[in-house]
């Protein structure tokens, strides 16, 4: 019980004992020892009501306070008429109070002091009077049934406030947990939102169905689309958006992210622009796939400065050539110019028909060179058809002196230019041979590897300098004697223009092993 | 008796050609490389070297330089078939005789060759 609620019962006490010795029969009358201990019980209570709070919710205190309401009581009666009038009745109304405010211990001992003291005061009024009579009988035991009874109920009523306080603690805790938690929550989705927005990539998340959930700065950037016209719309609605979706579709159907791959969308625009890209796949709660997360780069600033590094290769190269085609045309050329200098004076047949041979030598090797670089230069579309490698290299090593063992576990058949593979393979075949003393075999093993045929051509030969080895395929550079420096490089070019790809291994004074990826045929 | 020369170039047809233009007035020695032109030009007694710059092993410069640590006076005739050289060989020896770019014109180096060490 509060201190304002006891206060104010013990209020309606003091006046209940005040009023009840005004009206007894002795009534109160100022200087008289009942007026006296009335002012003085009205006094002390003031004073007790103002203890400080620490003292009044000590139980000793309040165990105090009732002990001394008793006895002023006690007093009081002794004072004004005795107990033979009702004026007893305020013992039922001290011990009710007491009982309400502290616990039963407290209010039971309060219960036999009022006992003990009336049964003083009743002894003391009638002499001789007898424990069986009435007056003891009824009324003490009512003490303590009003003691147990009002202690009982103060608990029940303690302790369900107790537990409404409890369950208002408890929901305050709740509350401010709760707040808390979405403060938290809040704070931590604006730090992802500001993660998302500084990342230098793009980021798109789009759900099972294809509506887009979450985008950043950068993919409004590279799409040229603003945030409102990307979120909550399907992608498949999105032109030139199909190709993304298309992947998108697939991991999420297979279960299989994507990781680093290239593809070509349109932007806002209708102008295409590359993106390099992973797709990582969304989980629910339950495991299933609930969307996917696209990360990608804009490549079109790379691809710029990519054309701009292959035209200045492409330059150098230029300058490259045209220094070597001088000096290669030069030399046929001197001995072409020279002989038919001589001719003009010479009269023997003999001499004329050598000299003749000799131009028509120029004129030959004049004509390799710009086949060659017709064949090095040259970016028309080419006209792929079926080609059996295996056929093609037995072709050409048929007027080679050169042992081949075949060595293939299926077919061999690729997508291709004759004529341009042909002169790959010649080209390679040629570069092993010069690698190789007499007795040198070529092993030339067919592989298939996906939608590819890989070719391997190895030799025992004498092997590619480790130095060496990262220039081969640069044009103009040879490590032969009488190298032109355009075989390998043609051998790249014609390898690109068919979508290959071309590896070479080699350890010096055990050979070479040159591998060449082409689209396999499709025909089984 | 014939004053000799030696011819270095690592194409055939050249040595053919310097050969067959030269042969009847002079006697003539080819060879294919550098290496081979320092030895010939250590051992015999030339009165001329033709040579090529861009060759296989030895550079014409390098040839030029070995010849002339061994022999101070033979002249020395470069036919490069890089007209641009001309100025960069005139610059780096001063020992070089004369500089013929191809096509050579055979009359031209005729004159050069009887100019120098006469017939």
């Amino acid at each position: 019980m509060d201190k304002n609620k006891l206060s104010f019962l013990r209020f309606i006490l003091i006046l209940t004992t005040i009023l009840v010795m005004t009206y007894s029969k002795k009534g109160l009358h100022f200087g008289e020892p009942g007026y006296i201990v009335a002012c003085i019980y009205f006094v002390i209570s003031i004073l007790l009501s103002r203890a400080p709070d620490k003292i009044l919710a000590k139980p000793w205190f309040s165990f105090l306070t009732f002990l001394f309401d008793i006895i002023i009581i006690s007093i009081a009666i002794y004072l004004s008429e005795g107990v033979q009038t009702d004026f007893y009745l305020i013992y039922f109304l001290a011990i009710f109070i007491s009982s309400v405010s502290q616990t039963l211990n407290g209010s039971f001992f309060i219960a036999i002091v009022a006992s003990i003291i009336y049964t003083w005061l009743l002894h003391r009024e009638y002499p001789g009077i007898s424990f069986l009579d009435s007056r003891f009988l009824i009324r003490i035991p009512f003490l303590f049934i009003i003691s147990l009874v009002s202690s009982y109920w103060a608990e029940m009523t303690r302790r369900e406030l107790k537990k409404k306080e409890e369950l208002e603690r408890f929901n305050i805790e709740l509350r401010k947990e709760v707040e808390k938690i979405t403060a938290r929550e809040v704070e931590l989705r604006l730090y992802n939102e500001r993660i998302i927005n500084s990342v230098a990539s793009g980021i798109m998340v789009v759900n099972r169905d294809g509506m887009i959930t979450t985008v950043n700065p950068e993919t409004e950037r590279s799409f040229g689309y603003q945030k409102e016209e990307l979120l909550q719309t399907n992608i498949k609605n999105i032109r030139g958006f199909e190709p993304l979706w298309q992947k998108m579709e697939y991991a999420m159907t297979t279960g299989k992210p994507i990781i680093r791959s290239e593809i070509e969308i349109l932007n806002k625009n209708g102008e295409k622009i590359p993106i390099g890209f992973n797709i990582t796949l969304l989980e629910s709660s339950d495991k299933s796939i609930a969307g996917c997360v696209l990360i990608f780069k804009d490549l079109s600033e790379i691809r710029k400065l990519e054309e701009i590094a292959r035209q200045n290769e492409r330059l150098s190269y230029l300058g490259k050539m045209a220094s070597w085609v001088a000096h290669e045309i030069r030399n046929p050329l001197t001995s072409i110019d020279g002989f038919a200098q001589l001719l003009v004076n010479v009269a023997d047949r003999e001499k004329i028909k050598f000299y003749v041979e000799e131009i028509r030598k120029g004129t030959n090797r004049i004509n390799r060179i710009i086949d060659d670089i017709l064949t090095f230069a040259r970016s028309k579309k080419l006209e792929l058809k079926d080609v059996d490698l295996r056929n093609l290299i037995s072709e050409i090593v048929q007027s080679m002196k050169v042992n081949i063992i075949f060595e293939s576990d299926g077919q061999t058949k690729v997508q291709g230019e004759e004529e341009s593979l042909r002169r790959l393979f010649v080209n390679l075949i040629t570069n092993s041979m010069e690698a190789m003393d007499e007795n040198g075999v070529i092993r030339i093993k067919f592989e298939q590897q996906d939608d590819y045929l890989v070719t391997h051509v190895i030799d025992n030969g004498k092997g590619i300098d480790e130095n060496d080895l990262k220039n081969i395929f640069n044009p103009f550079f040879t490590t032969k004697p009488r190298g032109t420096g355009l075989g390998l490089a043609i051998v790249k070019k014609i390898v690109d223009d068919h979508k290959g790809k071309i590896e070479v291994q080699s350890i010096l004074g055990q050979g070479t092993k040159i591998s060449v990826w082409l689209l396999a045929s499709k025909e089984v | 008796m014939k004053k000799r020369i030696l011819i270095v170039d690592d194409e055939e047809p050249i040595r053919i050609l310097l050969n067959e233009a030269l042969k009847d007035d002079y006697e003539i020695v080819l060879c294919d490389n550098g290496r081979e032109a320092v030895k010939h030009i250590t051992k015999g007694n030339f009165d001329l070297l033709i040579t090529d710059i861009k060759m296989p092993g030895t550079h014409g410069f390098e040839v030029i330089e070995r010849i002339r640590e061994r022999n101070k006076t033979i002249p020395i005739i470069v036919c490069s078939a890089y007209k641009l050289l001309e100025d960069d060989i005139v610059i780096k020896t001063s020992e070089v005789a004369a500089f013929i770019t191809k096509p050579i014109q055979i009359d031209e180096l005729k004159a050069k060759v009887f100019e120098l060490i006469g017939v």
